[in-house]
C-alpha cells in the first residue's frame, strides 16, 4: 500500500526510500535543492552521478530520447536489469548526468506507483557512500537516520545491481561498440554483446 | 472519450497526447487505425510501437500518443484524431 504521506513527501523533494529488485534505492525527484538535500543525507561527492528510476518507457521517453533500438533492447532483457545512458531531452542537473542521464526502468509494483504519482527519482542505493548497503528498506532507513514516514517498507533480495550501458551511437545501437557495458550486474557483457550481434 | 491532455515535452520537439482517462488499449488494433490514416508502422514492440509518416509517432499501451513536432497546431490535430478517431 502506497501511504500518501511518502508521495507527499517525495514531491516536496524530500528523499524516501523504496524497493527495487535487487536493493532499497534512495529518490528524490532531480531538482537541484532535492539533490543537494539527497548528497548531503548520502555524503556523496557532487561528481559522482546517480541514475533515474522511471515507471515504464512511458515516462523514460519524457526525459531521454528513446529510439528504436532502445525499445528493442529494454524489451528484450528482463525489466529492471539494464540501466541506459542515453542524450537527455532537456540539460539537467550535472549529478543525473546533465544532458546524459542513466534511467532505469523499475519492476517493482509499489515503486512503478510511486513512479507514477511523484515522476522519476533518483535510484542511488540507500546507504552513506562507500558502506555496505542494507537490503531491507526500514534498515536502510535506519542506517540513514530517516523517518518511518520516508520508507516504503520491503525486503529486497539483494544480488547483482543492473546493468550499466552507454549507448555511445544512440541513433545506430547495431554494434558492440556503440554499446558500452560501465558495470556488468544482472545481465552480463556476453549477453549484451550477443543481442548486438543478433541485431546486425 | 473526447478529452485529452496535450503537453509539450520537456526538449520541445514533441508532443504528448494523453487521454484524461488512462486505459490499457489493444496496441495492434490503434496500430491498424494509425496505419489507414497514412502512417508506417517502424516498430511494433510490447512496449510501444511507432511510426512515421507526416511526423513521427510512437504509440504505448496506456493510449499515451508522442507527437514528434514542435508544431502545436499540427499535434493538436493529430491529438484530435487519436482521440476521436484510433482509439475508438
Amino acid at each position: 500500500m502506497l501511504s500518501d504521506a511518502i508521495v507527499e513527501r517525495a514531491i516536496s523533494g524530500f528523499p524516501v526510500i523504496y524497493p527495487t529488485s535487487n536493493l532499497p534505492a534512495l529518490g528524490c525527484v532531480p531538482t537541484t535543492d532535492a539533490l543537494d538535500l539527497l548528497y548531503k543525507l548520502k555524503q556523496r561527492k557532487a561528481e559522482m552521478k546517480v541514475s533515474l528510476a522511471v515507471s515504464d518507457l512511458e515516462q523514460a521517453a519524457e526525459i531521454v530520447e528513446v529510439n528504436q533500438n532502445v525499445v528493442r533492447l529494454l524489451s528484450d532483457f528482463p525489466t529492471g536489469s539494464l540501466t541506459l545512458v542515453l542524450p537527455a531531452l532537456k540539460q539537467m542537473d550535472e549529478r543525473v548526468g546533465g544532458d546524459k542521464i542513466a534511467i532505469r526502468v523499475i519492476d517493482t509494483p509499489i515503486t512503478q506507483l510511486l513512479l507514477k504519482r511523484v515522476g522519476p527519482l533518483t535510484a542511488t542505493s540507500a546507504n552513506l557512500s562507500g558502506i555496505e548497503p542494507e537490503t531491507d528498506c526500514d534498515s536502510a532507513a535506519l542506517a540513514l537516520d530517516l523517518d518511518s514516514n520516508a520508507v516504503i517498507s520491503s525486503n529486497c533480495t539483494g544480488g547483482p545491481p543492473s546493468t550499466l550501458i552507454q549507448c555511445h551511437d544512440y541513433a545506430g545501437l547495431m554494434s558492440g561498440e556503440q554499446l558500452l557495458v560501465l558495470r556488468e550486474g544482472i545481465v552480463s557483457k556476453s549477453e549484451v554483446k550477443a543481442w548486438s550481434m543478433k541485431m546486425n | 472519450m473526447d478529452d485529452y491532455i496535450l503537453a509539450i515535452c520537456s526538449g520541445r520537439a514533441a508532443w504528448q497526447v494523453e487521454p484524461t482517462s488512462p486505459f490499457e488499449i489493444d496496441l495492434s488494433k490503434v496500430a491498424k487505425n494509425i496505419i489507414t490514416s497514412g502512417w508506417e508502422c517502424t516498430l511494433e514492440n510490447r512496449l510501444c510501437y511507432t511510426f512515421s509518416g507526416d511526423v513521427d509517432l510512437t504509440l504505448f499501451p496506456s493510449g499515451k500518443l508522442l507527437i514528434k513536432t514542435g508544431d502545436r497546431e499540427l499535434a493538436d490535430n493529430i491529438a484530435k484524431l487519436h482521440i476521436e478517431n484510433w482509439l475508438c
